[in-house]
């Protein structure tokens, strides 16, 4: 039951598409990054890629992940779709790595909204703060894949009812801009350089005629801690399924099934995703309530931010911080850091999409985020081709 | 209604037509025909059917008001059944009960699962608890003992054991209780402890056995002792096991072990009579090593024949490799001979489940097969031995043609036998060569006294128990390996049901004891120091045994598993569903008794002090050594992060996911087989795989 479904069926014709390795093709290797499910072979594409391929698309190959791609440390989706000159590429969006990878890299990188794009198939980690992410050259392009992808699969039990609305992406019949908000002090981790370009862009879109108001903003640094709490949690529930009985690695010489789960799991997870896992055991079963509180602030935050766009149509903010490339981010704290202003979309499950705003040519460039209501992807991706046509020069 | 005059439902016969009787029980199905309404009523001496008619009125609709276990009394007639009515599968069948009044004592909700065990017409199928959970049953326990045949079985334990009461008192014993709260002594299982309050830092244990008390019984002038005594093991867990569990323990003195035969071969025939089993006296008798040699076990099952057959010499000068390397490193062959299966125990069973799979799940290397056809071996190895071997093997096993003879060879001896003893058990299961309702007790004697281990000597059974001879050298280690004890268990049908021994009653034999298993003066008068004086006070020769009375009540009734003769058993996790015990108790009550330190408990051996240990575990994630520093510094920081998370304002509903899933119960979906599990799909990825099952690692030790 796609969307599009009485529209197009070859939207995607001859797009070349690039499925990560936590994305699983039938009979190929699908690791996700992970010594868990080191040669693990899939046993059916997931619905993503299965409806890519039904709409026409072409898959052009796979790419190495971060372990269950979380982060960007290992991840070579950005360059294999670069050097495979593709269209398109799928990458999970569980802090905000597309948009990062786009924003770096001089393409466009979107999250849908929570419960849109079917899961199935996709070896994640991070339940409700996760999504299927995309990555392209252009808006049109993502556009025209989220129309083939989104919508109701009965092997995903974490889908809304209802279709997505809007799909496929038009152009607004008005002329009339939209009002972008920008929250206060969201400029405040970048370095000199980065705020001149990131202020300069905002100069262009004002000269183009879109309101820009500040807006008030809850701080980077609650999303972070709760994203930090959920997303442990949710990854230590998680890998609670590798533990080396039905598929994945198996250690050796078991005496017996603990020692068999204390081995196979202690061989399955790198340093960095078990600090994480760890913290997660410790917010299971040990401070539990930190937990559910987490889950009160975050429907807070859900709410106020449901609130601004009452006043504004889009909140737009930069995306990569002043800190040590996402890329080379060896420890937890430092994946966090990379990723803190991409954050707030996973923790409210809203629609987000961001760009370079050099094309990639600056190395200080912070790109441009975009944020949209829960649930008004097409809206957002609709103003997004806008707004990427006004500050690239429509590319 | 007087209750003086109730009758028991199942004692009613045709005999009692005409009789007015007033019953008690508790409705075990109904049935309802319209005009004629049917229930059963059962009490502990069965089930008779009562009857309501339409034209009774009231009583009519009060009997409609009836359910499955509603706790009622009725008065009523006996009437005989309408011909072609009666069921047979009923004591009472014949007859059934015209009702007269009816009062329901007490409502029950509807139980949790199935209790009637009898069809309320012939030949009509019932429910029964096959099927339900054995803990949901447990949990419910008080109304899983209403079944009938729940409730025979632990009438028939009782009999039993009083059978055994009857005959003991009959015999001049008398039964004696010992404590249970007593001091920890070394017996081979873990105790468990009792805190005591009044002394800080010690601790009662509850027995694993009443061994040391009923040997002061007889150093106390008793003679002889009986008790049905409950003893308390910390193992394990293992399918067939209880942490608690009921002992029959004597203990006699001025007797020898023809004693102790005669009376327990007694005492065990009427014990089976209960269950009318008839036990064949005298029981046999084998010698450790015999069982061993011939069985490969201390427990040997006789009711087949099967016996292992040494092979070792015919093999000396072998052209075989293999055979010939490990007879060079000390090790042996031995084999079985299985007559008249070869078409069950084709080439391919041979060599694709015995030799490959099911052997080396025994714990041997591997197995060697040959099949007799023709006069001849054949196998895939015959052509390593010469036609003298070939002989030589034929006429040590008695060879006909259609046999199967299988050899394990192997460096270890205990490797040989406990390899060919489980595979011995596997073929009789297999080849059905067990026969049903046969008794085969046999007494096993001439255990060797000690045991090598890697330190030193150990008991084989107890350091209580009289050695064949007494004039052995506690330095001389061979000789001590070589001395035989006095001590005897009592096997049927391969299940070890009680043991004992005649112990020393000399201190002097019992400190050159002490000497040779290297326990220090200081170490014995510590364990067991107010034992080993009372030796000094002119102590009688005595022996006695305990047997195991829920596997022999087990045995006895052919139950599938001793739960079913105890009343109040715990589950295969030893738990108790029923209470929930083991449970959680108040910090007052182990700071009362000196458990827990003030602020945060500490609980020995219960909570892990190291965090990232503690983790590691409940979340059986094993991290390297060089790990830890960093998970250490992880978890601190959660810590922390759960503090920040405390002050910031958390006042609405809790969120679990942004978006509000509409497919959970996945609509218009009916269930399927997934299609990969004909392609054997699901296995592609499996880390191990056996028999069609994903293989994993043993869940027990």
């Amino acid at each position: 039951m796609k969307i599009s479904e009485s529209e197009n069926p070859d939207r995607l014709r001859d797009k070349k598409l690039i499925a990560p390795a936590n994305f699983s093709v039938r009979d190929q290797v699908s690791d996700a990054g992970s010594p868990a499910l080191e040669k693990f072979t899939a046993l059916e594409n997931a619905t993503v890629v299965q409806r890519s391929l039904e709409a026409g698309a072409v898959l052009a190959g796979r790419a190495a992940t971060a372990e269950f791609g979380f982060g960007l440390n290992g991840d070579a989706c950005l360059k294999n779709f670069t050097s495979q000159a593709a269209d398109l590429a799928f990458m999970a969006d569980l802090a905000g790595e597309p948009r990062y990878a786009a924003a770096a890299g001089g393409r466009f990188g979107f999250k849908p909204s929570h419960g849109t794009v079917s899961r199935a198939g996709l070896i994640g980690l991070m339940p409700s703060l996760e999504a299927v992410g995309l990555l392209g050259n252009h808006p049109a392009d993502v556009a025209a894949a989220m129309a083939e992808i989104a919508g109701f699969d009965g092997k995903d039990f974490s889908l809304e009812a209802e279709p997505l609305a809007g799909f496929p992406v038009r152009p607004p019949k008005t002329e009339s801009k939209p009002v972008l908000g920008r929250p206060a002090g969201c400029e405040a981790r970048l370095s000199p350089a980065a705020r001149e370009i990131f202020s300069a862009g905002l100069k262009k879109l004002e000269g183009a005629g879109f309101p820009v108001r500040e807006v008030p903003w809850p701080g980077d640094e609650t999303f972070r801690d709760l994203h930090r709490v959920i997303g442990s949690v949710e990854a230590s529930s998680s890998c609670g399924k590798f533990d080396g009985v039905r598929y994945g690695l198996r250690a050796d010489s078991a005496n017996n099934w603990n020692d068999m789960y204390l081995k196979t799991r202690a061989a399955s997870f790198s340093t960095f995703l078990k600090t994480l896992l760890f913290q997660g055991a410790f917010f299971q079963f040990e401070s539990y309530g930190t937990f559910e509180r987490a889950a009160r602030i975050r429907a807070r935050l859900i709410r106020e931010i449901g609130q601004l766009f009452e006043t504004v149509d889009l909140i737009i903010s930069p995306v990569r911080p002043e800190t040590p490339a996402a890329e080379s981010a060896r420890e937890v704290d430092q994946t966090y850091a990379a990723f803190s202003l991409t954050l707030p979309a996973n923790v409210t499950g809203c629609p987000a999409l961001a760009f370079s705003l050099s094309g990639g040519r600056e190395a200080s460039d912070p790109g441009l985020q975009v944020m949209g209501g829960f649930r008004s992807d097409a809206f957002l991706l609709a103003c997004g081709k806008r707004l990427f046509e006004t500050l690239t020069g429509g590319a | 209604m007087d209750y003086r005059k109730r009758t028991g439902c199942g004692k009613l016969r045709p005999a009692d037509i005409g009789r007015e009787v007033c019953l008690a029980g508790w409705v075990d199905a109904r049935r309802d025909h319209g005009d004629l309404l049917f229930i059963h009523l059962r009490d502990i001496s069965g089930i008779v059917q009562v009857v309501f008619n339409v034209q009774a009125g009231s009583l009519y609709e009060a009997a409609g008001r009836l359910k499955e276990e509603y706790c009622v009394l009725i008065t009523g007639q006996v009437v005989r059944r309408l011909e072609g009515t009666e069921n047979p599968a009923l004591e009472t069948g014949d007859i059934e009960i015209k009702a007269a009044g009816l009062e329901i004592i007490s409502a029950s909700k509807t139980p949790p699962f199935p209790i009637s065990e009898k069809a309320m017409t012939a030949g009509a199928s019932v429910k029964g608890t096959e099927g339900v959970e054995e803990d949901l049953r447990l949990q419910y326990r008080y109304l899983d003992l209403r079944r009938p045949s729940l409730q025979k079985h632990l009438v028939n334990r009782y009999r039993i054991i009083k059978a055994a009461r009857d005959f003991l008192d009959s015999r001049g014993f008398i039964e004696v209780e010992t404590p249970t709260l007593t001091r920890s002594t070394p017996e081979g299982a873990r105790d468990y402890l009792v805190p005591s309050r009044l002394h800080p830092g010690n601790f009662y244990a509850l027995p694993q056995s009443p061994q040391l008390f009923k040997q002061l019984l007889m150093v106390g002038g008793l003679e002889r002792y009986f008790q049905v005594v409950r003893c308390y093991r910390d193992e394990d867990l293992r399918p067939n096991r209880q942490p608690e569990f009921t002992q029959l323990d004597l203990e006699a003195s001025f007797i020898d072990e023809e004693f102790i035969y005669e009376l327990m071969e007694e005492a065990l025939v009427r014990m089976f009579a209960v269950a009318g089993i008839s036990l064949p006296r005298p029981f046999p008798r084998i010698s450790y090593r015999e069982a061993m040699e011939t069985t490969g076990t201390d427990r040997p099952d006789l009711r087949f024949d099967l016996r292992l057959v040494e092979a070792t010499d015919l093999f000396r000068n072998t052209g075989y490799a293999i055979f010939r390397k490990i007879i060079g490193q000390g090790g042996r062959i031995k084999g079985l001979i299985v007559r008249g299966k070869s078409e069950i125990l084709s080439k391919n069973v041979l060599q694709n489940e015995y030799a490959r799979e099911i052997v080396p799940g025994f714990g041997a290397k591997g197995m060697t097969w040959m099949r007799v056809a023709g006069g001849k071996l054949e196998s895939n190895i015959v052509q390593f031995f010469n036609p003298g071997e070939q002989q030589a093997i034929l006429e040590r096993f008695q060879a006909e043609d259609g046999s199967v003879i299988m050899m394990i060879a192997d460096t270890s001896s205990e490797t040989v036998l406990s390899a060919l003893g489980q595979l011995r058990l596997h073929l009789a299961r297999r080849l059905e060569l067990i026969p049903g309702n046969k008794y085969h007790p046999v007494w096993v004697t001439g255990f060797p006294l000690f045991e090598a281990t890697e330190a030193g000597l150990t008991s084989k059974h107890h350091p209580f128990t009289a050695p064949d001879r007494t004039d052995f050298d506690p330095a001389d280690r061979p000789g001590l390996l070589s001395l035989n004890s006095r001590a005897y268990d009592l096997v049927v049908n391969g299940e070890e049901l009680g043991g004992g021994s005649i112990r020393i009653n000399d201190a002097r034999v019992q400190r050159r004891i002490f000497q040779a298993l290297d326990l220090s003066e200081a170490e014995v008068e510590e364990k067991f120091g107010f034992f080993v004086r009372a030796l000094d006070y002119g102590t009688p020769p005595h022996g006695g045994l305990a047997l195991g009375l829920d596997r022999v009540a087990s045995m006895i009734l052919g139950t599938a598993s001793i739960r079913d003769v105890i009343a109040f058993p715990k589950n295969r996790s030893a738990v108790c569903p029923l209470t929930q015990a083991p449970a959680p108790v108040t910090p007052e009550q182990l700071a009362e008794l000196h458990l827990a330190g003030e602020g945060e408990l500490k609980i020995s051996g219960r909570r892990e002090e190291d965090p990232v240990k503690r983790l590691a575990w409940v979340s059986r994630l094993g991290y390297e050594e060089s790990e830890r520093n960093e998970l250490k510094k992880a978890v601190e920081a959660a810590a922390d992060l759960a503090g920040r998370i405390e002050k910031l304002p958390a006042d609405a509903e809790p969120v679990y996911s942004p978006s509000r899933p509409g497919n959970r119960m996945r609509p218009g979906r009916t269930a399927s087989k997934y299609p990969g599990v004909e392609k054997k799909d699901l296995f592609r990825n499996a880390p191990a795989v056996k028999n069609g099952h994903f293989k994993v690692a043993n869940i027990l030790e």
